[in-house]
């Protein structure tokens, strides 16, 4: 008896735990069915919002369609507008004024002063002979008068210029600061002819020598009484 | 502290994304014209046979003259910015001064300013005479150079840097 049912008692035994596996896979197949499910709804969603999409896209190409049916006909007619040669012409110019504006601000920035027109103005006879030159930016520089101080070399600049009589007759040498300003009449350039004008390499190297050669900047310029103008600063 | 970290690490990683796409960087565009463009000024008979032409060089042969030369500088039309500089070789056996004025020359050749450089050059070796980040005054206008080559001196190319 003990027997039997220790047998019987071993039989239900294991049909529990058969039992309990079975419906632990049947849970575990539920649940990877709900999954299934879910993911097949996002999938129907996806698919949902992809037609959407493709809906509006399929309306973008309709009017871009319809466009290119406008310019395509536009192009077919002989209405089209092209510019002008004024209208060109006008743009060249505006193109051409902002360069310069652009090349002052630059200008400004190197020099940190003001400096209102790229071109200077000038005065030139029947002959085509300069007789006015300005240099605006020589002029605002000295006006200034903010570089590098030139007091120590004065004295041996004025001796060296004034000494050059076979160049050039120095008509003022007035210096402030940081700069001279020199008036002269040139007689090299008379009597040679020398090209660029204005060039007198002769009188820059007694400058030179004058600022025991001291690298130097100039700027040039021609008075109203047809004298040569030298601004001149220190490196 | 790890938040921290986190951020400084965050931080320098957005860096290195973001300054290479905006720094201001300059493009210059470099471009190298042998000496020997350069004329003699002023010269003629026995101190015009103190010059010699060579290998791209231009060369003052004479133990005692010192030579004027006048060089054109080419750059492109649009740059903004330039730097102008001229090798010097000094071939003699003793020191040598090398002169050089950059001229800034309006459409009809006037002088509208100067940049007046020297450069003391040790025997057999070399030097520069340079103008750096100018900007011409007018568009138009263009540079020019005149020179001095000292005994024994030479120059071997004009180098101009274009800069945006």
């Amino acid at each position: 008896m003990s027997s039997r049912a220790f047998l019987i008692g071993g039989i239900v035994s294991v049909t529990l735990v058969v039992l309990f596996f079975t419906r632990s896979e049947v849970r575990i197949q539920r649940d990877a069915i709900q999954d299934l499910h879910f993911n097949f709804e996002s999938l129907a969603k996806g698919v949902r919002e992809n037609a959407i999409q493709m809906n509006k896209l399929t309306v973008k190409i309709e009017k871009m369609g319809d466009r290119l049916e406008v310019v395509s006909a536009m192009l077919d007619s002989t209405d089209v507008y092209f510019p002008e040669d004024d209208f060109l012409t006008r743009l060249e110019s505006m193109e051409k004024t902002l360069t310069e504006l652009s090349l002052n601000k630059n200008l400004e920035r190197e020099s940190g002063h003001s400096y209102a027109q790229a071109i200077d103005p000038k005065v030139v006879d029947d002959s085509g002979n300069e007789i006015y030159r300005a240099n605006s930016l020589g002029e605002s520089i000295f006006d200034a008068d903010s570089g590098k101080p030139i007091a120590n070399y004065v004295e041996g600049l004025a001796e060296k210029l004034y000494s050059s009589e076979d160049i050039a007759e120095i008509a003022d040498v007035y210096c402030r600061e940081s700069m001279c300003k020199i008036t002269y009449s040139s007689l090299v350039e008379n009597a040679q002819g020398i090209t660029p004008k204005g060039d007198n390499p002769e009188l820059l190297e007694r400058i030179s020598e004058g600022l025991d050669g001291e690298d130097f900047n100039t700027y040039h310029a021609r008075d109203e009484q047809g004298n040569e103008v030298i601004y001149l600063e220190l490196e | 502290m790890n938040t921290k970290k986190i951020l400084y690490s965050a931080s320098l990683i957005t860096l290195l994304y973001v300054v290479p796409f905006t720094s201001t960087e300059t493009v210059a565009r470099s471009n190298a014209t042998s000496a020997d463009i350069c004329d003699i000024k002023n010269l003629s008979g026995k101190k015009k046979n103190s010059i010699r032409e060579q290998n791209g060089e231009i060369v003052n042969i004479s133990n005692d003259t010192k030579i004027p030369i006048s060089c054109p500088i080419s750059r492109d039309f649009l740059a903004l910015e330039y730097n102008v500089i001229i090798k010097a070789w000094n071939y003699a056996s003793s020191q040598r001064t090398f002169k050089c004025t950059f001229q800034e020359l309006d459409n009809q050749s006037f002088v509208i300013r100067t940049w007046n450089r020297s450069v003391q050059v040790q025997p057999s070796t070399s030097g520069a005479l340079s103008i750096v980040g100018k900007q011409l005054i007018n568009p138009i206008n263009r540079f020019h150079a005149n020179c001095t080559l000292p005994p024994g001196g030479a120059f071997g190319a004009i180098f101009v840097d274009n800069i945006n």
